[in-house]
């Protein structure tokens, strides 16, 4: 019993020690399913090359004969995404896998933006997949790895270099960082705080209203006379959706949305939330703790606005320091009178 | 397996490729998929800001068309687009565009681009076609509820193929 509870330890214990490996396994999962559903969307077949406002940068580097595919053309790159997906999450030729899936997302969702949606949801995702395919650490735990270690009888190394984690976490921070510089820089500095914004979106229901209707650009009452070129409005900006149609969760935005006290709060959490993200840096408790506090953000987010941002949630939950849980957790068990008879030690620490 | 010193180089590549355009576009407050300086919920807004919903209408013989139904698309996405990459905000740069410069010269070309795209759509996909197209705004409250009459910002000659701004006509 002892040796198949250490094995099982074991186990646990390479998984926590590879971050990198556990979010290639899981978010080319979440990223695949997404780019087929907007594959399939529209994006591609309404999207006109010749036409070159709908072209970001990435695609203004694509040969437009690629957007001029036959249906059996497109039908074998949609199968070679799937492919590219189960690949990625196996770890099979897992780096060009994940390299080719980063592409297909930089092309797909760049269509989707000159389509009209900027999908931020996708934008973080787009990059850990592009990341994960370069740095050192996402294929420990792969097929590519078993085989590479088949032939090559040296002892592999053990733990996943630190700077390929390093640098994702360093890309989330960056996201949530750019967003807060965002709202300094647009939200008339720290007005934005006074949560008359964030009131705004909460009692905002862009479903509830009919075609035409639902999307709202607005000026700025600060805009400089000279700027006002273009007409006499001076619009900065369009509004973005909150898709929550849910009664409840709708009455609670409201609430919240209604009493100043919490508007400011929240608008202060969001704030010091969005540009203290460097502190995942200071020890792995802080880590824990912010990369907590932003699953639980973008959970309240989904409730308030059905916003889900499902894959930053995943990537969060990876890049959870699982390791030094894991030590937390041992180092409790092992206190247990009957767990220090087996005395339980997975590895040498 | 690779020498010290490659190691080294690559890791240095890789942190300047995956960081160097996230710096680049929060700096200077621009988006391009999949880097963005993240600008969602960041304009303020209050009671006193004003909100519109923009109109095309298509001019034919003195009948106007509402086009809504002829965006080819859901008015979210259409407007989005046509805001973002399009008309621009007032501001120096565009949150929501890669473009670093705004100029005259470059709105005309974008908007006679969009328009002439426009209609040669119209045309082809329902078979209209229309003297010019006006481009419109509505002030509205939070409920979409109009608070004043229609405004012309401008309207797209379909004969001269050129967009005409009613504001700097009227200056």
């Amino acid at each position: 019993m002892q040796s198949v509870i250490i094995k099982i330890l074991s186990i646990i214990e390479l998984f926590t020690k590879n971050p990198l490996s556990i979010l290639r396994i899981t978010l080319p999962v979440l990223f695949t399913k997404k780019i087929l559903e907007n594959f399939g969307y529209g994006f591609y077949s309404e999207f006109d090359a010749s036409y070159s406002l709908s072209k970001t940068w990435f695609l203004n580097m694509l040969p437009d004969a690629l957007f001029t595919l036959s249906q059996n053309e497109f039908n074998l790159i949609k199968y070679a995404i799937l492919i590219a997906g189960i690949f990625a999450v196996i770890g099979f030729m897992g780096r060009i896998s994940l390299f080719f899936l980063a592409l297909s997302g930089f092309t797909i969702f760049g269509m989707g933006e000159g389509y009209g949606l900027f999908d931020h949801h996708m934008s973080l995702p787009c990059q850990v997949i592009f990341a994960l395919a370069l740095v050192p650490g996402s294929m420990r735990i792969s097929i590519d790895h078993w085989i590479i270690g088949f032939f090559k009888k040296t002892e592999t190394q053990n733990m996943t270099p630190n700077w390929g984690t390093k640098l994702i976490l360093l890309l989330l921070v960056l996201t949530y960082f750019s967003a807060g510089i965002s709202k300094l820089r647009y939200g008339h500095g720290i007005e934005w705080l006074n949560g008359s914004t964030l009131s705004f979106y909460l009692n905002e229901h862009t479903d509830s209203f009919k075609n035409g209707d639902k999307q709202i650009v607005f000026s700025d009452n600060q805009t400089e006379p000279e700027k006002l070129w273009k007409d006499r409005f001076g619009f900065v900006a369009h509004t973005y959706g909150n898709y929550q149609t849910t009664k409840k969760w709708n009455n609670i935005a409201q609430y919240i949305a209604g009493n100043k006290f919490l508007i400011i709060l929240l608008s202060i959490g969001s704030l010091l939330f969005e540009l203290l993200g460097f502190v995942v840096f200071i020890n792995s408790k802080y880590r824990n703790i912010y990369l907590v506090s932003a699953i639980i953000f973008h959970m309240s987010i989904g409730q308030l606005m059905g916003i889900s941002f499902r894959q930053y949630r995943l990537i969060c939950f990876c890049l959870i320091d699982w390791h030094s849980v894991f030590k937390y957790a041992m180092g409790f068990v092992n206190e247990i009178k009957f767990v220090k008879r087996l005395n339980l030690k997975p590895s040498k620490q | 397996m690779f020498p010290k010193k490659i190691k080294k180089i690559y890791k240095s590549v890789i942190i300047a490729l995956v960081l160097t355009p996230n710096i680049f576009v929060m700096v200077f407050g621009i988006e391009s998929f999949p880097y963005t300086c993240a600008p969602m919920f960041g304009h303020y807004i209050d009671d006193n800001t004003n909100l519109y919903l923009l109109k095309f209408e298509g001019v034919k013989d003195s009948t106007a068309t509402d086009l809504t139904d002829y965006y080819g698309k859901p008015d979210e996405f259409f407007i989005r687009h046509f805001f973002s990459k399009v008309y621009g905000s007032s501001e120096d740069i565009s949150p929501f565009t890669d473009k670093l410069s705004e100029s005259p010269e470059a709105f005309q070309n974008r908007m006679d681009e969009f328009f002439n795209d426009f209609t040669e759509n119209m045309l082809n996909e329902h078979n209209l076609s229309f003297d010019k197209i006006v481009l419109s705004a509505v002030k509205v409250n939070h409920n979409r509820e109009p608070q004043s009459e229609s405004k012309i910002i401008g309207h797209f000659d379909t004969k001269t193929r050129s967009y005409v701004s009613a504001y700097q006509t009227s200056k």
